[in-house]
């Protein structure tokens, strides 16, 4: 010990130390968990959740438990996601016709359902209502959920009442088009509607999740959306909802149309931004922060970064129905620009998921807390740590090829050159006009190191919701085994750490660990572009084989889904809890 | 209280090495504790406010902190732990003010602890922690003067546990 009375580390209160370990990163706990006995202490009786939870990804959830039980419970899950233990099955069937609407959020599978015995509802797989599976009730049949780690089989009973799923029907007269949940945050689900009639109106409803009466928070629980014609074609709609932003992409096939993106207070109903472009520019966005999300950009063959200033978040209260009319347009931190396929072929749409989304920040810049349920929830995953993936078709430019491709990357890679590049953007300033300057940043700058490639139609369902945290599932084969992918780069270090001295644990060879980065065999056939692809992750292959048609996964389930075989819709699905 | 009072008041303070210091009611009040211990003695405002755990040379570079932060906005109350950002940055200014020598960076996290100024505490707390990210424990232990108080048997112990992120 230091024996001088002068200030040291050593004489610090130990309420500060904590206060500076709390602070750290994963690998910097763990330093200064072996400094000495009493860190050592400090770590095992104040630190070590932190750290496990940091390590594993995941920030909160599980606020009833104590802390034994907490990390117990999150240890627990991390193996059975870590071996895939797929011992925890429940089947369920689906008790209506689905349409194609469909979601899973934070435990809730949502699924639409077309009404009536008319043949041509079912054609139309028009959507009169949803109905969602709370999928951590379907658990109670097996063990609970928690510490008991026997790996018996529970093959669980088949569930088929109707009585297990809450429903959200549309208005009387409107078909639902489209929904965005933010049930961890809001209990909130954002419904679109059509109306019918010779002029099809599109109307925005706020509703509260649980109950599907309207969100006591919204002021204006409907909001107008303006018509959409026939003639503008196929309309298709992309929602994310993040702090009191609802973000909605409005875009038709036909190219006489032109794209509408609107940013809407949902608390207000008041529409803050609005910004249009032709048709077939924009495909899909992501929320990277509560201020910043990405955009596809199909024109320029690129991801942009914009910018949501924290200064128009809330319009004032006071100002009364003639408030200033929205913004035209959005600000462009950054353009991520994407790989350049050979002359041959073109982009021909991207998709983009990641989940879960962000949480807003409330005003003393803490994240918002999100409801009661959500705190008690099991884990869930750092939104910013998250995966994005992004699912593109590049077809040729004469005849009719058209090869599937899918790339990772994290939000925070893109997230870190963006506030390399705009330091001010999360502060509440107003960014000076010059600052507001897009950076491009070149493929070759950000691509290669940060992201992983693969082009395969096994990643190519109709279902995008197969990401959560950094893990992605998908299927392989015929029968297929499930595999899962987990990017996480704390857990890839101690792999690497394993397969250096031998203790890697390949579970009969179920497990791998991919470092190399090698281009992909047929890159040059596609890209012209750098085609080196350096995001590591470990894959856990499942030891089981099944039939079906998709899995899905959020943050403590996988889905498998059944088709029946006259409708395309999902029959049946097995839940798989880890 | 009335606020215009406020803005001209003066408070004065006496170190622990006897020193006083008279400064504005806003730049004292930063320190909660500071804020309290006036609240409970009145308007008298002739009244020395004792810091017994302060020196002058400390007290000094905390009031300068407190004087540069003087209009800074009420801080929050602390959030849970699941809610608070992680976050190492510091400001321009604060980076600037706390390049101090590392015993009078520990005398600063003290004072600001003693004296319950949390955006001062926060600015030393992340300093050190930026000194400790990236570093082996060897040279954390060689940095701050940590005997390492391991029997060989526990060292080894953990070493096998946390050698995977040492590699780095």
């Amino acid at each position: 010990m230091s024996i001088s009375s002068s200030a040291s580390f050593t004489n610090l209160p130990v309420e500060v130390i904590v206060r500076i370990f709390f602070s750290l990163d994963a690998y910097d706990l763990l330093a200064v968990s072996s400094l000495n006995k009493s860190c050592n202490n400090l770590f095992k009786n104040l630190l070590e959740l932190e750290y496990e939870l940091m390590a594993a990804g995941v920030t909160k959830g599980a606020s009833s438990m104590n802390k034994d039980e907490r990390l117990r419970a999150l240890r627990c899950r991390e193996e059975r996601w870590r071996t895939l233990d797929m011992t925890h099955r429940v089947s369920v069937k689906v008790p209506h016709h689905c349409s194609t609407l469909y979601d899973i959020s934070s435990g809730f599978y949502v699924l639409g359902g077309v009404q009536g015995p008319s043949i041509f509802d079912f054609i139309d797989k028009k959507t009169k209502f949803l109905r969602f599976a709370d999928l951590s009730r379907y658990k109670d049949s097996n063990k609970n959920n928690g510490s008991d780690n026997e790996g018996t089989t529970h093959p669980g009973g088949e569930r088929d009442t109707t009585d297990d799923w809450g429903e959200i029907k549309a208005e009387e007269n409107a078909t639902i088009v489209d929904f965005g949940l933010c049930i961890d945050e809001h209990d909130l689900i954002g419904l679109i509607e059509l109306t019918r009639g010779p002029a099809q109106r599109m109307a925005l409803t706020i509703r509260q999740f649980s109950t599907g009466a309207y969100h006591p928070a919204a002021r204006k629980p409907t909001i107008d959306l303006g018509p959409t014609q026939s003639t503008w074609g196929n309309l298709s709609i992309m929602m994310e909802i993040v702090g009191c932003h609802l973000l909605l992409l409005l875009s038709w096939s036909s190219s006489s149309s032109r794209e509408r993106l609107l940013l809407i207070n949902w608390c207000s109903g008041e529409i803050i931004v609005e910004e249009d472009s032709p048709q077939g520019v924009w495909e899909g966005f992501v929320f990277l922060t509560p201020q910043i999300f990405v955009m596809t950009n199909m024109e320029r063959r690129c991801l942009d970064a914009m910018h949501i200033p924290h200064n128009i978040a809330s319009p004032a209260t006071e100002t009364t129905e003639a408030s200033q009319s929205p913004r035209t347009s959005f600000a462009r931190l950054a353009s991520f620009l994407l790989p350049v396929p050979v002359f041959e072929l073109v982009y021909d749409n991207i998709a983009c998921r990641a989940d879960p989304n962000p949480f807003g920040t409330q005003s003393d810049g803490t994240y918002a807390p999100g409801t009661e349920r959500s705190c008690r929830a099991l884990f869930s995953s750092d939104a910013e740590k998250a995966i994005i993936i992004f699912r593109m078709t590049l077809t040729a430019r004469i005849g009719f090829g058209r090869i599937p491709i899918n790339f990772v990357v994290h939000r925070s890679s893109l997230l870190h050159r963006v506030r390399k590049a705009h330091p001010w953007c999360e502060s509440n300033l107003l960014a000076p006009k010059e600052l507001l300057e897009t950076v491009t940043i070149p493929w070759d700058d950000w691509g290669p190191p940060s992201t992983r490639w693969v082009f395969n139609d096994n990643f190519h369902t109709p279902w995008i919701t197969t990401t959560t945290g950094q893990r992605e599932v998908f299927m392989r084969g015929d029968p297929n085994h499930i595999v899962v992918r987990d990017y996480n780069p704390v857990a890839v270090r101690r792999a690497k750490w394993e397969m250096k001295n031998g203790v890697f644990d390949d579970m009969n060879g179920r497990r791998v660990l991919v470092t190399d980065s090698r281009p992909l065999m047929s890159w040059e056939r596609v890209f012209t572009s750098n085609g080196s692809n350096g995001l590591p992750y470990i894959e856990v292959e499942s030891k089981e084989t099944f039939n079906y048609n998709g899995v899905l996964m959020d943050e403590n389930h996988l889905l498998g889904l059944n088709r029946s075989n006259i409708a395309s819709g999902v029959a049946s699905f097995d839940i798989f809890t880890f | 209280m009335s606020t215009t009072e406020d803005k001209t008041r003066k408070v004065k303070l006496v170190t622990s090495d006897n020193e006083e210091f008279e400064v504005d009611w806003e730049v004292a009040t930063r320190s909660v504790l500071i804020k309290h211990m006036l609240e409970d003695i009145g308007e008298s405002e002739e009244q020395a406010i004792p810091l017994p755990n302060v020196t002058a040379n400390v007290l000094k570079k905390v009031l300068e902190w407190c004087e540069h932060h003087r209009k800074d906005p009420e801080p929050a109350p602390e959030s849970s732990d699941d809610n608070r950002k992680r976050t190492l940055e510091i400001g321009d200014w604060d980076a600037k003010f706390i390049q101090v020598d590392q015993e009078m960076l520990f005398e600063i996290i003290l004072a600001a602890n003693y004296l319950d100024i949390k955006a001062l505490l926060d600015v030393g707390c992340k300093t050190v922690a930026n000194m400790i990210k990236g570093k082996q424990p060897e040279e954390i232990r060689k940095m701050f003067n940590i005997v390492n108080d391991f029997t060989p048997e526990e060292e080894a112990q953990i070493k096998k546990e946390n050698e995977w992120a040492e590699d780095r």
